[in-house]
């Protein structure tokens, strides 16, 4: 089935469709709202949310664009929505500047996508919108601050933050695997 | 910065193509909830709006009618009256028929237009009296009592309520009468200048109150009834209806229900400011003519309550210095502190039926209120969040399915007194100020919470009404 059939067979409210559409797309927004949500179960939440206006909302899709874009983009607002009802806002009270510090590149790459997505569910809450904002969906820091409504600045901060967290986290892990490795060849000696 | 772009293409392409395990059933509750959704057509309050509206509407327009048919009755009596002093009659024109259903009509549904009358000039009619009853909201038409009105006899009749069986002999007995008046009895060239009073006078009839065109002004209307029972319906009535808003404080208290929990009041009262709130609504008012009012309506308000915590967050960072030779010179911990706010917009939101009582004073200019009463709580909703006896944040959204859920989506009966000066820039538009009070007789929280959440509102509503 075409894409355009799945959409037209979900105007229709034809459940097979339906089904089918949040089949194809689920296990991705689902990696989408995991990377807002604080736990699971609250992911689990925005997913579903997300999806009642996917499918309410279907006949406003123009065409225009992928339409795995328009759905992430409801995914992404959903989440976003959800964050602004209980908004976190970071002020930064006799802080030194932060150098923005790069993330190893090896160590993402060595991960999983769940050890990332476990390791961006820990930073907090306000860092890890921003970075997901920044980092996986583009935005600007203008956009992230209109978004959130918070200014430039803290969304630069926060970016910056969040990076080092997540750097260090993965140094952990880096570090933590490195132990497994000796310990693995001792053991096989 | 490159290093940056390369791992965040990196992190990108990895997270946006990676599907997460979902979990079985979620697209069932998904549907579920779709078409939990799509049976309801209309939301609770639109729903109890529509009703509070229709039912004004119908409490006005049957006031209305009631009016109108008021006065189509009163003028029916006139023409009785007036028809009586003519003093020519002949047997065939004099035609007083009572149509025995009329005339069955229960007595007690129909006091409002009594007429009576006695004759001195016709024998046979002075010995007996004329009984008839009309219903008040009957033309004369309908009710088939047809007086000629240049051709009546010279008859004074006493209309009061009477069995059937009366009524036929009463209407033979006029027959009779009209057949033995002379002819050739001088006509009235009078009947079109006098009025009902004062052929009243003039003839020693009693005339009913109701038959008086002065009967509503209030200086004269209790001047002389003596037989009349003046209930609600011979009163007049208005119809108002009112557009409100208002600015209002909202003053809240915790009282704790556990010695325990006075600890937690004291952080929910420290972290939960008091924000100026408003509301909106509507009113329709029935007043009598003696500035009675009974009012109804519906209102909205929006109890608002921002909130501020600051967690703060001490962070140790060990800075290692070394020489060109790697060796350690010295160890410095630098501990950072961040404080994280919290900012929420929390509020609750309220729709009542207001049920008031009311007095007002009616000036040419200004009209003066005052009321009383309750506003009966149909739906209370909440949205933000609040810390829990923990310390935690935590959401208490009315949508949220996970909230901390400690308030009631009922808030009860809330008291409520005003003033209010209207400013008629019209007769029939007037500009409303009525500062008001409202005190909410129940806790908004359920009684499971530690604590009793209370308030007191007060404001100035202003608006428009309209005098129909």
């Amino acid at each position: 089935m075409t894409e355009h059939d799945l959409i037209q067979g979900c105007i229709r409210e034809d459940k097979d469709c339906q089904r089918e559409l949040f089949n194809r797309y689920a296990g991705k927004m689902l990696t989408v709202t995991r990377r807002y949500a604080r736990h699971r179960p609250e992911a689990e939440d925005l997913l579903q949310d997300a999806f009642i206006k996917v499918f309410n909302n279907l006949k406003k899709f123009e065409g225009k664009g992928s339409f795995e874009g328009w759905i992430r983009r409801i995914t992404v607002n959903t989440a976003l929505k959800n964050y602004n009802k209980s908004s976190f806002q970071k002020e930064n009270i006799g802080l030194p500047d932060y150098h923005d510090s790069p993330v190893d590149a090896e160590a993402v790459s060595n991960l999983t996508e769940e050890e990332l997505l476990k390791e961006i569910a820990q930073l907090p809450e306000g860092y890890r919108v921003v970075f997901n904002l920044y980092v996986i969906e583009g935005f600007s820091h203008k956009e992230i601050a209109d978004a959130l409504g918070i200014g430039e600045s803290t969304s630069r901060s926060q970016l910056v933050k969040a990076r080092k967290l997540l750097q260090e986290k993965l140094a952990h892990f880096r570090t933590l695997l490195g132990f497994a490795f000796m310990a693995l060849g001792f053991w096989l000696k | 910065m490159k290093d940056n772009k390369n791992t965040d293409k990196l992190l990108r392409d990895k997270l946006n193509g990676y599907e997460s395990p979902v979990p079985a059933g979620l697209f069932e509750a998904i549907d579920a909830q779709r078409k939990e959704k799509k049976s309801k057509p209309l939301l609770p309050w639109y729903a109890a709006a529509g009703a509070a509206a229709l039912t004004v509407i119908a409490v006005g327009l049957f006031f209305f009618l009631t009016e109108t048919e008021k006065e189509n009755a009163v003028q029916t009596t006139d023409r009785a009256v007036v028809t009586t002093e003519n003093p020519t009659v002949t047997a065939e024109e004099n035609s007083f028929e009572i149509n025995k259903e009329t005339a069955a009509l229960p007595s007690e549904k129909s006091p409002a237009i009594i007429v009576e009358a006695k004759t001195d000039k016709t024998a046979a009619v002075r010995e007996k009296t004329q009984t008839i009853t009309e219903h008040k909201t009957a033309t004369a038409a309908e009710n088939k009592i047809n007086f000629i009105a240049d051709e009546k006899p010279a008859v004074q009749t006493e209309i009061t309520p009477v069995a059937v069986t009366d009524l036929e002999d009463s209407q033979k007995d006029f027959t009779e009468t009209a057949e033995n008046t002379p002819e050739d009895t001088p006509i009235a060239e009078e009947k079109a200048v006098l009025t009902a009073e004062e052929k009243a006078a003039r003839e020693n009839i009693v005339v009913s109150p109701l038959a008086s065109k002065d009967f509503f002004n209030t200086d004269t209307r209790y001047a002389a009834m003596p037989k009349i029972e003046c209930g609600w319906e011979s009163r007049k009535l208005y119809i108002y209806f009112d557009a409100l808003t208002s600015l209002d404080m909202a003053f809240r208290s915790f009282d704790v229900r556990s010695p325990e929990s006075a600890a937690y009041a004291t952080l929910r009262n420290e972290t939960e400011q008091i924000q100026e709130s408003f509301s909106v609504g509507f009113r329709a008012s029935v007043v009598t003519a003696n500035g009675f009012a009974v009012r109804t309506g519906l209102n909205y308000s929006k109890i608002r309550e921002p909130i501020t915590q600051r967690i703060y967050e001490e962070e140790a960072r060990i800075i290692t210095t070394e020489n060109e030779f790697g060796e350690v010179l010295s160890i410095d911990t630098i501990y950072e502190t961040n404080i994280l706010e919290f900012r929420g917009r929390n509020s609750h939101k309220l729709l009542d039926i207001p049920l008031l009582v009311g007095y007002e004073f009616d000036r040419p200019k200004y009209n003066f209120a005052f009321n009383t009463g309750a506003y009966l709580n149909i739906l209370a909703r909440q949205q933000g969040s609040i810390l829990n006896p923990a310390g935690e944040i935590v959401s208490i959204d009315s949508d949220n399915r996970n909230r901390y859920n400690v308030f009631k989506d009922n808030v009860g009966l809330s008291l409520f007194g005003s003033v209010a000066v209207n400013y008629k820039i019209t007769p029939a538009i007037h500009f409303i100020f009525e500062p008001y009070a409202r005190y909410y007789l129940d806790s908004f929280t359920l009684d499971s919470h530690e604590l009793e959440q209370r308030y007191f509102t007060a404001g100035m509503q202003v608006g428009l009404r309209l005098k129909m």
